[in-house]
């Protein structure tokens, strides 16, 4: 079967974050956490566990994006689908998280395969949410947008 | 230098380069796709590409990618082409049509996609992060190299590995106070390429700001995660922390 390292990512973006890996692992597999820092949503429903959707919430309880995580190697690697649910274009994508640790610092690699036609907002989203998670991490304080 | 005139001399081979001049990173497959010829055909032919450096592989898992490396071409010219260029006649033509494909060239790059980008959002003002971006005594405390930066009229000199070597020369070609700056990138150490151009954008949103960061005209392939993507995820990063925290973590792992 092919597996994602075999296919070129659309995109691949990496910051580096002052923290423990302990820290970012968590701040990428545990709902509350993911909720607290993502730019666009305040809540958000479902660890990441293999198999399992995380559920990106609207104000309105509805639902904005669903990650469903297809593979997890612990504090190192995140594999999951990448299902917007907003605007014409809802066709699933899938995503890697990396997480290299450099002494006091950590690398977060974010590769996004196959983005459909139309979807190319994400990379900025990429960014927003990059940023917010450095930030969140570093002082305490996510970047938000007004939505 | 033999190796790259024998690799520039069959017309495949050239078609090979052509190709990877339009897209950058394609595999053997997408390569044999453009080609009237066996894929061990196009084996043969990049293995000669890729031993006179002018292409360079990048393995992912099963496959390989193959990137466009031109330093080797330059320095041929430099050493074989424009010393020849002496002559008046010649130089006048040879200008000319410069000039012309500069023109032409520059028409492009508004609209080309740059060889390099990268976005990030900032919790600061616009005054802050303009401030980090051109003040020589801001931008040394924050980079992730180098540890003295100067700025005279409208050139900055980064110096590193240490403070007296001179690493990095970029001169402002435009400046839109606040909003937007375009300088060159000229490196000046071994094997840094030859000089592009680098075009910051900075966008005000409320609580924070958004840096835009593109890089054009380079002449060696950006590969994910190593040389100019990782310098600039590096820069980023430490920029935002330096901002945002007031730190300065220097986010290098060594040369």
């Amino acid at each position: 079967m092919e597996t994602l390292t075999d296919i070129k990512p659309d995109f691949v973006q990496a910051t580096f974050i002052r923290c423990t890996q302990d820290a970012l692992w968590d701040a990428l597999t545990k709902a509350d956490q993911m909720a607290a820092y993502h730019f666009a949503c305040s809540k958000a429903e479902g660890d990441a566990v293999e198999g399992t959707t995380t559920r990106f919430l609207r104000q309105d309880g509805s639902t904005m994006l669903s990650q469903q995580t297809t593979r997890l190697d612990p504090k190192s690697l995140i594999e999951m689908t990448f299902e917007p649910n907003w605007g014409p274009d809802t066709e699933t994508s899938r995503i890697v998280y990396r997480i290299d640790v450099e002494g006091p610092l950590c690398r977060l690699t974010t590769e996004h395969y196959q983005i459909p036609a139309g979807q190319d907002g994400v990379r900025e989203g990429w960014a927003r949410w990059a940023s917010s998670l450095k930030s969140w991490l570093e002082t305490g304080a996510a970047l938000k947008m007004d939505v | 230098m033999d190796t790259i005139f024998k690799a520039l001399n069959d017309p495949t081979r050239r078609a090979l380069l052509d190709a990877l001049r339009k897209t950058d990173g394609q595999t053997l497959t997408d390569l044999e796709e453009q080609l009237d010829m066996t894929r061990f055909g196009v084996m043969k032919h990049l293995k000669v590409l890729e031993d006179a450096g002018l292409v360079v592989p990048v393995k992912r898992g099963r496959f390989k990618h193959h990137y466009l490396n031109a330093v080797p071409l330059q320095e041929v010219i430099d050493r074989w082409i424009e010393p020849l260029l002496a002559k008046p006649a010649a130089r006048g033509l040879l200008t000319l049509k410069t000039d012309l494909e500069r023109q032409s060239h520059m028409l492009d790059t508004t609209d080309t996609k740059p060889d390099f980008a990268l976005q990030s959002f900032i919790g600061c003002t616009q005054d802050a992060l303009w401030n980090a971006l051109t003040d020589p005594a801001a931008m040394q405390t924050y980079h992730f190299m180098s540890e003295r930066i100067t700025k005279a009229d409208d050139t900055y000199t980064y110096y590193f590995p240490d403070p007296k070597t001179p690493g990095l020369v970029c001169r402002t070609i435009e400046e839109t106070p606040k909003t937007r700056l375009v300088l060159t990138f000229e490196p000046l150490w071994k094997g840094g390429g030859a000089p592009s151009r680098t075009v910051f954008r900075l966008d005000p949103q409320g609580d924070f700001c958004a840096l835009t960061v593109e890089h054009y005209d380079l002449t060696f392939p950006v590969v994910p995660g190593e040389g100019v993507a990782d310098g600039w995820a590096r820069w980023a990063a430490s920029l935002k922390t330096w901002l945002e925290t007031g730190e300065t973590p220097r986010f290098f792992n060594g040369l």
